[in-house]
């Protein structure tokens, strides 16, 4: 039971981070592993223990964050901000997942794509001025309870990646991705589990995004809908491992340390080596930082779905 | 009414644009199943060749198709050897699945690079003809787009020519059709694979070089062509050729009449709403012929 | 052969077709399955057995046609919605979960499937008996891309007897099988219909048409051309025609099934 012991000193330790780290920037940027660690494990439910791409997560994020920042900014309580922009994430993750997952082929990521487009292109059209926090908000500004928030998400998802790894639903989910005919054969509606880990993984994503707008000071409501919001937690899936409990999490705190010495010394020409970074990984190991450990350790022969299921951290 | 006509015409222009666009991207899919979502990124590479050839040697766009053209076939090639034909032996899911992830990591690195050599600016050609406008019965029409269309005509004859009427562009059919058969038939499907990559390429790069001449080229422009190419791929029915030039035309006139009729804010909602209806409706495409 | 119900039919195939291109796949065909009761499908290679078995268990959708099981019109049923209803097939060429273990690729069928179990911890539980009864039971945390071809097509069978289907299609569970394998299999198909499944073979391997099947139908160029039991049939002149232009001889002597 020495997982259990980690777990809860881990979990502990992220409880008690904003009261001990005495500097700012730390809980800052515990704040984002944690933001990013959500992310990442939202799009994983259906990208990693699914095995569909979907290529606009940003859609769901950016979603999440315009509508909770136009509430709350427009004199909504955060909870019911947050809410309905969690609704309003969830509701678009139905209406382009219910004609995109039925079909076989590219449709889903193609969809997906194209609706984090046109929602960003339009939202920069419609919004073209920037959103700020305005003076009296930023005059009460604390992190912690933002940082809170994060953890609380970032729990919760990690929470729902979890039971995806000992649920009927989640054994599904899985076989779905293995083979749809064989998952189909013996009584796993393929479509439906999809459809479910995808709204699923946007209402996440949706929540990400609204405490985000919770977060920000000020940034334009098309940012929200950047490729990089989709972009970013691929790779930390990826890194980490897709389809495990643990990669958003291990994939999260590398790639945000890495971008930190990075982009510091490189600038934008990190994003190179991110790429090329990813695209190693799906070519060379697609199971991730997690899988090539757990190889070293003598255990790549498990397969990943039954290789250790990890507690939530909160 | 002209105002309406004159929306339709304008449509048309760019909706030639997006067909060309996307049956780069169909031929790939149909003959590798694999989705490049780098596409985009190729288009813009081709305009930066016709930008540099016009700016540092006053070379016309029109000349600078057959050397963007050329690059990109070579760069379609590099990148299917290095990159892409690492999957031709994986199951058909998982083909087009890793073929969107390397495409999408792709597509960041060709952006990268490209801010880095060329800077994020916007950058147009201008030779003398650019601001000229053809005006016939109250509508105009400029002229460097209209060359743009016809260019897009041309472009697609010569590849329905290719293909159905040579030896190659028939064999690269007959592997789309079935691999195993064509393989048997004695067909070297591994050249097939690579030529048809670097052909799909080149069209993004004649592609590139006509949005270079009607538009603006900056290393961001990627992905919005990406996706308005897949929407029309969609449209068209996945990997049908003749399909796609007219889906293109479609979803050009049907945004230029939605920009008209809700506001520009909004255009772009239309491709999205035609897409998910397409997919709920009639999935294998409005004008395939399956 | 009369298309239509009788009564008591578990599966009714009403005038089925399908084509590809201009290819007629399955044409027309009729016929019924009684419960508990062992059909066998005969006929050469591209006769249309594999099509009929798609159609039945909905992997593909019919040109015209209908299907009813246990009375209920099913024919535009999803398959997983069939395999809740009862009707769950193997697959020709085999196939499986690879990545998953060889007990998680059962207990998933165990999760699913008709009466699928109350719970994870009691469906892992009756995996592992379905593991025992097919034999697999010592190679259970394997992952099933590393059992050889006969584990496999245990692996296919026992998946689908852990879904508790009601009729079992097979196709081709001997194919590939040596002599003793085949034993084993006919054990283990005489354990599920003594379990009350009913079931549907494609077979090549006449040994075991005649060892199982009560009653066979014979298709050739998609159409349903003859019918009765094994015995009977592989002596009607049209069958053995059919067979004879394959080069096969149309009856093998029978021999026991141990």
């Amino acid at each position: 039971m020495s997982r259990r012991l980690v777990l809860g000193c881990v979990a502990a330790g992220l409880a008690m981070l904003p009261v001990l780290a005495g500097s700012r920037p730390v809980v800052e940027w515990s704040f984002l592993v944690l933001l990013y660690a959500a992310l990442a494990q939202s799009w994983n439910l259906l990208g990693g223990f699914g095995g569909q791409v979907n290529l606009g997560h940003a859609a769901f994020f950016g979603l999440g964050a315009l509508v909770t920042r136009r509430l709350w900014l427009g004199g909504l309580p955060l909870g019911e901000a947050l809410l309905a922009g969690t609704a309003a994430a969830t509701a678009m993750g139905a209406v382009v997942g219910a004609p995109s997952l039925r079909l076989r082929g590219p449709y889903f990521a193609i969809g997906t794509l194209a609706v984090a487009e046109i929602l960003r292109i339009t939202v920069g059209n419609i919004l073209p001025e920037v959103s700020a926090l305005p003076a009296t908000t930023l005059a009460a500004y604390a992190l912690a309870p933002r940082y809170y928030l994060a953890l609380v998400l970032a729990g919760a998802v990690t929470a729902a990646a979890w039971w995806l790894t000992r649920s009927r639903f989640g054994c599904g989910l899985v076989a779905a991705r293995e083979d749809e005919a064989v998952a189909e054969s013996i009584g796993v509606s393929v479509f439906r589990h999809r459809l479910v880990a995808f709204v699923l993984g946007s209402g996440f994503a949706g929540i990400a995004g609204g405490i985000f707008a919770y977060y920000h000071p000020s940034f334009y409501p098309s940012f929200a809908f950047n490729p990089l919001w989709t972009f970013d937690p691929l790779v930390i899936a990826y890194l980490g491992g897709a389809g495990t409990v643990e990669g958003p999490w291990v994939g999260a705190v590398v790639y945000l340390a890495l971008r930190e010495a990075l982009a510091l010394r490189l600038g934008e020409l990190h994003l190179l080596i991110f790429g090329a970074c990813f695209i190693a990984v799906v070519v060379a190991l697609p199971g991730g930082v997690v899988q090539a450990l757990r190889g070293l350790g003598g255990r790549a022969a498990r397969p990943r779905r039954a290789a250790g299921s990890q507690a939530t951290p909160v | 009414m002209t105002i309406l006509a004159q929306n339709t015409v304008f449509g048309l222009l760019i909706g030639a644009l997006y067909g060309l666009a996307a049956v780069g991207l169909s031929l790939v899919f149909g003959v590798l199943k694999m989705l490049n979502v780098a596409h985009g990124e190729l288009i813009m590479l081709g305009g930066y060749v016709t930008f540099w050839l016009f700016t540092l040697w006053r070379i016309d766009p029109f000349l600078s198709l057959l050397p963007s053209a050329l690059a990109l076939f070579l760069v379609g090639c590099l990148l299917y050897k290095v990159l892409f034909s690492r999957l031709l032996h994986a199951p058909e899911e998982t083909k087009v699945k890793n073929s969107i992830l390397i495409g999408f990591g792709l597509a960041l690195i060709l952006q990268t690079i490209a801010i880095q050599a060329w800077t994020a600016d916007e950058r147009a050609v201008s030779p003398g003809y650019a601001g000229a406008v053809l005006a016939a019965g109250g509508i105009a029409v400029p002229l460097s787009r209209l060359g743009a269309l016809a260019v897009a005509f041309l472009a697609l004859g010569g590849l329905h020519v290719f293909l159905h009427r040579t030896y190659p562009g028939k064999a690269i059919r007959a592997t789309a059709e079935d691999v195993e058969a064509a393989s048997l038939a004695g067909i070297p499907v591994p050249v097939i694979f690579l030529a048809a990559f670097g052909l799909g390429s080149a069209l993004a790069g004649i592609a590139g070089t006509l949005v270079g001449l009607t538009d603006a080229v900056s290393p961001a422009i990627g992905l919005g062509w990406t996706l308005k190419a897949l929407i029309v791929v969609v449209l068209g029915g996945l990997g049908s050729i003749s399909g796609t030039f007219v889906a293109g035309l479609f979803l050009g006139v049907a945004e230029s009449m939605s920009g008209f009729f809700l506001g520009n804010a909004y255009r772009e909602i239309v491709g999205l709403m035609l897409f998910l209806l397409v997919l709920g409706v009639r999935p294998q495409g409005l004008f395939a012929r399956r | 052969m009369t298309p239509g119900a009788s009564p008591q039919a578990l599966l009714d195939v009403r005038a089925l077709s399908k084509a590809f291109g201009g290819l007629r796949a399955v044409d027309a065909v009729s016929l019924a399955v009684h419960e508990g009761e062992i059909l066998g499908l005969l006929g050469p290679n591209g006769s249309g057995k594999t099509t009929l078995f798609n159609l039945i268990a909905g992997d593909l959708a019919p040109d015209a046609g209908e299907i009813y099981f246990a009375g209920r019109p099913i024919t535009r049923y999803a398959p997983s919605r069939r395999a809740a209803l009862g009707i769950v097939r193997t697959f020709q060429l085999v196939r499986a979960l690879l990545n998953l273990t060889v007990l998680d690729n059962v207990l998933v069928a165990r999760l699913y499937g008709r009466e699928p179990a109350p719970s994870v911890s009691r469906a892992r539980a009756e995996a592992r008996r379905c593991l025992e009864i097919a034999g697999l039971d010592d190679r259970a945390g394997r992952p099933a891309a590393r059992l050889p071809l006969a584990d496999r097509k245990k692996l296919e069978i026992a998946r689908a007897l852990a879904a508790r289907p009601r009729l079992l299609l097979l196709d081709e569970p001997a194919a590939g099988l040596d002599q003793r394998e085949v034993d084993a299999l006919l054990s283990l198909v005489r354990g599920a219909r003594a379990e009350g499944i009913t079931l549907m073979i494609v077979e090549h391997n006449m040994r075991v048409v005649h060892a199982l099947c009560d009653r066979v139908v014979v298709l050739s160029a998609g159409r349903a051309i003859a019918e009765g039991t094994p015995a009977r049939v592989l002596e009607h002149a049209a069958v053995v025609e059919v067979y004879l232009g394959r080069g096969d001889p149309p009856v093998r002597p029978l021999t026991g099934p141990r």
